[in-house]
């Protein structure tokens, strides 16, 4: 097979990550080609989703040491403390470097960059552009990623495998989408920046479908941390699109099909009419998420046709505040739910937010495959610990992006060109899509077997993790990837055509068999997960330990 | 409110097909639901066949516009509600189709470089100097250029866009870009981008409003547009983008 081209650094992803590593790839070395191969284009990765903020300590009374004690003992004493303390020393560095990039922070009167508080964090340190902060963050590097002439974009072209030869990653298989022609890329150095994979879970993020974790999986390199997974306490029932912890912080109650504030029921406080920091709405997300089960098995949630919900009443605060404080809360309400939060409560749930765990890096972004580097929420380089805090994701993007990128470039300079194995791999690979894309006949349907996988991992990995659910679901759980080598692309409706045609068409058959790729690591380790204390922020069992 | 809807959604095979044609497909219909709903029912449970981009499903990252009824709109952004019906669902006019309701936008992600939409500053600062001062109104007064999310629909409103084929490729990266243009702190050294505002403003407000049923804009009466201030026309064509 004909390799199209070769490039000294390849970048999966198409987010805040690999736009800050291929910067760096070109900063550290004008000569050197580097190229991004990413599913969707720059502006649609769901970097453009993130709200509240990026954390970096600027603020006069503020100290590294003190961010860095709020990161561990928020990730529940689980983190990895000297990436802690790389990512708090050069966090702020990165935000000011998008400032000058023209990243429209939010601004004190004065004309310095503002700060805010947020969840968990003692000091405000977390700066935000109003509400919108990763959108612009995104679309800030995305326009100064154009000024490197030497960064080439695969743009729409979807990665199915890692080539690997002598343990060293030498480069990749993809599809273009738009002429569904398979590519062999090859490459000196691959960085992953693809992202988390929320999508195994049945709301939110729903371009996160895992794929990078599933290509280094295959591939041979260690996924870390997976049982991780954080929920966020209010998220809207049908969409998961989060109505953010300020709705809570101006005031809202939680309230149950009864109009009662349940969480002074689970230890949270007692209920005031003004908001008390760290009580009752303002408790932690893990407990209020934990709440929400607990309420929902004493039949005390209210019953939509999207699942059991909680309402948050925000009707006390007026229209007035309302409008100034939370004009992106009434917006949401009103554009995808059909409801005025100033006459409605809001239907809330708890949704699957973030994935601490991912491909096991160190603090350069390097895996254990020499070669393959990977920054951005599919890495875990470990300053999350057991619990994300919140506004530490975007920060990490740019400071472990930027990492990977120039020990990449570095890696790069001194690697020997791709071996001949790489050819026959990749002639491989092309029969296997091949065959995979001509099939007929399967038994399985693509969109039932990916809701049987997400109510799987809702049911038994979810907030509460049920031993006696999961192990009567464990074998489908695990039997999930053999289901899918069944699906066939041909639909069984209406359409004379395969699901899959030669030009433009989201190829669902191949990111499935990805999703499912992570659940049989996440599943069990996220149920089984018996040392250290019982009870962590991110995860709760409700069975003894048992070692299985 | 009706228990279904009818999407009557536009369908384009190039290796099959001389031209689109419409297929029409009954979903179900619930209160929250939007048009993007109704297609993915479609390609999970009719036909997985139907091609169409979609990404953050919050309005936000500009994959999947659309014309829905006529109007080019974001279909996560618009409730599946069109009593009675049936929608009418196509590709955002003015752009080749790829398949279905994709289009090919290669064409502005090529041009987006030439109009140099990063900041060209007269002086660069070390970032040991700290940050640019700006205040929180001058901010205010740049907000509105920071908001476009490049999702074309501007550009598919606009009948210039189309008309003007020759030089649309590269007027259209100006225009879904325009709203970015200034930064703080970049001294106003906008290079060729600054350039391509000067005959985009001859048309665009007039365009862009012409190609919006519910915009009421002054209707392409060109000398009155060429009249209106840069920061009238750029706030006219976000209003046209509903406002992202």
């Amino acid at each position: 097979m004909d390799v199209t081209a070769h490039h000294e650094v390849l970048i999966i992803g198409g987010g805040g990550a690999w736009l800050r590593a291929a910067i760096a790839v070109a900063e550290a070395n004008p000569q050197l080609k580097g190229a991004v191969v990413s599913k969707v284009y720059p502006m649609r990765s769901h970097t453009v989703a993130a709200e509240g903020g990026a954390a970096g300590c600027i603020a006069q009374d503020d100290s590294f040491d003190e961010h860095a004690y709020d990161t561990i003992s928020g990730g529940d004493w689980l983190c990895d403390q000297d990436a802690v303390g790389v990512f708090v020393r050069e966090a702020p560095q990165e935000l000011l470097r998008l400032e000058h990039w023209g990243c429209p922070w939010s601004r004190e009167p004065d004309g310095r960059v503002a700060v805010r508080p947020f969840g968990g964090m003692k000091k405000m340190r977390t700066w935000f552009a109003a509400d919108k902060t990763g959108f612009h963050m995104l679309h800030t590097l995305f326009q100064t990623s154009l000024r490197y002439g030497t960064v080439a974009r695969y743009d729409e072209w979807y990665v199915t495998r890692l080539l690997l030869d002598e343990g060293r990653v030498q480069g990749v298989v993809a599809i273009e989408l738009m002429s569904g022609r398979i590519h062999a890329l090859t490459a000196s150095a691959v960085i992953l920046c693809t992202g988390g994979w929320g999508k195994v879970y049945p709301f939110n993020a729903n371009i996160k479908t895992g794929d990078g974790m599933a290509l280094a999986y295959r591939a041979g390199a260690p996924l870390k941390d997976m049982e991780f997974v954080q929920y966020h306490p209010t998220g809207l029932p049908f969409t998961g699109i989060l109505i953010t912890e300020a709705a809570r912080a101006e005031g809202g109650y939680l309230v149950n099909k009864d109009g009662y504030r349940y969480l002074q029921d689970y230890n949270l406080g007692t209920p005031q009419p003004k908001p008390v920091l760290r009580s009752m709405e303002l408790g932690p997300r893990d407990r209020l998420s934990q709440a929400f089960v607990k309420e929902m098995e004493k039949g005390r949630t209210i019953d939509t046709p999207c699942g059991p919900v909680v309402h948050l009443d925000l009707r006390h605060l007026g229209e007035k505040v309302i409008n100034t404080r939370l004009p992106f809360v009434r917006e949401l309400g009103q554009k995808y739910q059909n409801i005025n939060p100033v006459w409605e409560m809001i239907p809330v749930r708890p949704v699957v937010h973030y994935m601490m765990g991912g491909v096991h890096t160190d603090i350069h972004g390097a895996t254990p495959l020499r070669g393959l580097y990977a920054a951005g929420e599919v890495a875990c380089v470990g300053i999350n610990g057991a619990n994300r805090l919140g506004s530490s994701s975007l920060p990490e993007l740019l400071v472990f992006g930027a990492r990977a990128g120039r020990a990449a470039a570095a890696f790069a300079r001194e690697c020997p060109p791709p071996t001949a194995a790489i050819r026959a791999q990749a002639e491989d690979e092309k029969r296997r899509l091949e065959q995979l894309l001509r099939k007929t006949g399967g038994r399985e349907h693509i969109a039932t077997l990916r809701t049987e996988m997400q109510n799987i991992m809702e049911g038994a990995a979810g907030i509460y993790r049920s031993q006696g659910p999961f192990w009567r679901r464990r074998t489908n759980c695990v039997s999930l990837p053999n289901g899918s080598r069944t699906c066939s692309l041909r639909t069984t409706a209406v359409s004379s055509t395969p699901s899959w045609s030669p030009r433009w068409s989201c190829p669902a058959c191949l990111r499935l068999p990805a999703r499912l790729s992570p659940v049989p690591c996440c599943a069990p380790s996220r149920v089984g997960r018996t040392s250290g204390p019982t009870i962590r922020s991110a995860m709760m069992r409700n069975f003894s330990p048992i070692l299985w | 409110m009706a228990d279904t809807m009818t999407l009557d959604v536009a369908r384009y095979s190039p290796e099959r097909d001389v031209e689109p044609s419409f297929s029409r497909y009954e979903v179900p219909l619930q209160k929250e639901w939007v048009v993007l709903d109704g297609l993915n029912y479609v390609k999970d449970r009719i036909d997985g066949t139907l091609s169409f981009r979609w990404s953050c499903r919050m309005g936000v990252c500009g994959s999947c516009g659309m014309l829905i009824d006529g109007e080019p709109k974001l279909s996560c952004a618009t409730f599946l509600d069109y009593a009675p019906g049936p929608v009418r669902v196509e590709p955002l006019r003015h752009f080749p189709v790829v398949r279905d309701l994709a289009i090919e936008m290669t064409d502005f992600m090529n041009k987006l470089k030439h109009v140099r939409p990063w900041i060209i500053r007269q002086e660069e600062r070390p970032l040991s100097k700290g940050e640019f001062r700006q205040t929180p109104d001058q901010l205010e007064a740049y907000r509105q250029f920071s908001m476009c999310i490049n999702c074309m629909l501007c550009c598919s409103a606009c009948p210039w866009s189309g008309s003007w084929l020759h030089w649309a490729g590269r007027d259209r990266a100006g225009t879904a870009l325009q709203p970015r243009l200034p930064r703080p702190g970049s001294s106003g050294a906008h290079g060729p981008a600054v350039a391509a505002r000067g005959h985009l403003g001859l048309h665009l407000r007039g365009g862009v409003h012409r190609g919006l049923p519910q915009a009421r804009g002054p209707g392409g009466r060109h000398p009155a547009v060429q009249a209106q201030g840069r920061h009238g026309v750029v706030q006219d064509a976000a209003a046209a983008t509903g406002g992202q």
